[in-house]
């Protein structure tokens, strides 16, 4: 286990170093969601409210997925599949860790930085920009701070299967962007699940996706509460376990092959 | 002039056929383009299910706003070459912009033809059909200087893209990696233009008309095709300048560029 936290802690320092970049990425986020915003406030027309969400609540969900978009990845990522392609994995392999453990420590760690150095000030110059709503009492925190880590988390089990298809592919990449946009779509990223017509709001609920964004960003926003967070926390969890598998699946076969290969 | 005319398109062919060898990947490649840029035309049809209007525009209308931007961003994407910033900013790490400086050929004439990406075919097909969409549904009263006039727009809209792209090439020859900054007038800016500009405040349209003139990639000209007043009230003649604005900021761009290019001291490594 230590040797994971430290993975993690290393993993976050060089997130840390980056800091023009990180400047640069926290004002590219704070813009593309001030544009989201006018779009919805225009959206909203003299309209209270659209779909359970007050123009009110929208404006904060612009500003909240903007927050989390990195902590969560929900753009997608390739590092793992680059290593794939480098060769870099085969070093990778032989370590004496978990090699899941090992790119899931390094991905919180990193994960978590973002959630300080994007998170946090974007939702600060939303609050003093424009009136935010934010959780209600200890309980809504606590709540959203379980389901933002279990979205972080089935996040990464989401990207691990995406990158590990590279094993049986020598360019998965086009499939992984395939997989990334799905992902992005369905979280409620773009426009929140609530707002879709009934039959794709379906589609977007038999697949784990809005577990990355949506239902966090509905516990911030109250608009789950009570058992029904509690019900939807559970669901991230079951989605959760269910990647994860299906992941350590995925890296099983995939190294019984590279081992015949690499042989 | 001939003679390069002759070397782009032989120089392009080649990167074709290069991308070609590996299809199923290549098709991939196009299809993830398509859908992942279809996602925010699908975004906005699902905004319209739930308004009939954006901002005082039908969807036809917005869609046809955002299929005017969107086609001229792919334009620019598909012939940008490596003024790309991701491409560009790596030329500069690796020492590879060394190479071009000191082959004998024009360097932005080498830019231009090191890269051409066949899958940002996604874009533009997702584009033509948002144009399409718009066209369709918005019907506008098409009459034959308004077609004679479209390509220019088009055109216009790339040049206006493609200087911004090379505005940020040239601050790669002193800023280490300024992609962040750049993607917000690239992407953000295609973005935003996906919008009637009036939805935004005050001081962004201002400045998206009179500092940055990015109205004129679509905004301005859409005005024009679909009829619609002027909500900035400025002269009757103002649509009709989105070519000469944006081939200006073009012009301006490639000045910027050939600047730090005279004052490009290598890595050294």
């Amino acid at each position: 286990m230590r040797l994971y936290i430290e993975l993690a802690r290393k993993a976050a320092q060089r997130q840390l170093a980056y800091r023009q970049a990180n400047l640069a990425g926290l004002l590219t986020n704070l813009f593309f969601g001030a544009l989201r915003a006018y779009t919805l406030i225009a959206l909203y027309g003299v309209r209270p409210q659209i779909a359970g969400y007050t123009l009110e609540a929208a404006v904060t969900y612009t500003g909240l997925t903007q927050a989390i978009l990195r902590p969560v990845q929900i753009f997608g990522w390739l590092d793992l599949m680059k290593t794939v392609r480098t060769g870099d994995i085969v070093s990778d392999l032989t370590k004496p860790v978990d090699y899941y453990l090992f790119w899931l420590a390094q991905d919180l760690g990193a994960n978590i930085i973002h959630l300080i150095v994007r998170g946090v000030p974007i939702m600060l110059v939303y609050a003093l920009a424009t009136p935010v709503v934010w959780p209600s009492g200890a309980g809504g925190v606590v709540a959203f701070a379980i389901s933002l880590l279990l979205a972080m988390l089935a996040s990464f089990a989401w990207r691990f299967c995406v990158n590990i298809t590279a094993l049986w592919m020598t360019d998965a990449i086009g499939v992984a962007r395939l997989g990334f946009t799905l992902s992005m779509f369905f979280s409620g990223f773009i426009v929140p699940v609530k707002f879709f017509p009934p039959w794709l709001q379906a589609i977007a609920r038999a697949t784990p996706f809005p577990s990355l964004i949506e239902t966090p960003v509905q516990i911030w926003l109250g608009i789950l509460s009570g058992p029904a967070a509690v019900n939807a926390i559970l669901q991230q969890a079951v989605w959760l376990v269910a990647l994860m598998l299906m992941g350590r699946v995925m890296l099983a076969a995939g190294t019984r092959k590279l081992v015949i290969q690499g042989g | 002039m001939q003679p390069y005319v002759e070397l782009y398109f032989r120089l392009i062919a080649s990167r074709i056929r290069a991308q070609m060898q590996y299809r199923f990947s290549f098709v991939m490649d196009v299809v993830a383009n398509l859908f992942s840029n279809f996602t925010d035309l699908a975004a906005l049809f699902v905004m319209f299910t739930q308004a009939t209007a954006l901002g005082g525009w039908s969807l036809g209308e917005v869609a046809f706003l955002y299929g005017l931007s969107s086609v001229s961003f792919a334009l620019h994407e598909l012939f940008q070459g490596a003024f790309d910033n991701d491409v560009f900013a790596t030329y500069i790490q690796r020492g590879q912009f060394d190479q071009i400086l000191i082959r004998p050929l024009p360097v932005s004439f080498q830019m231009f033809t090191e890269y051409f990406m066949l899958r940002r075919l996604g874009r533009m097909t997702q584009g033509l059909l948002a144009f399409a969409l718009g066209v369709a549904l918005a019907h506008p009263h098409w009459t034959f200087a308004k077609l004679l006039y479209l390509p220019w727009v088009l055109a216009g809209g790339a040049a206006f893209f493609l200087a911004i792209s090379i505005t940020g090439c040239t601050l790669c020859f002193w800023m280490v990696q300024p992609t962040e900054v750049v993607n917000i007038f690239t992407y953000g800016g295609t973005a935003m233009l996906s919008y009637p500009l009036t939805i935004y405040q005050e001081w962004m349209q201002r400045f998206f008309v009179y500092i940055l003139p990015m109205a004129f990639i679509n905004f301005f000209p859409s005005l024009y095709f679909l009829d619609r007043p002027d909500p900035f009230h400025l002269p009757p003649f103002v649509p009709f300048l989105a070519p000469v604005v944006c081939g200006a900021v073009l012009m301006i761009a490639l000045r910027l560029w050939a600047f730090g290019v005279a004052r490009y001291t290598s890595t050294g490594s």
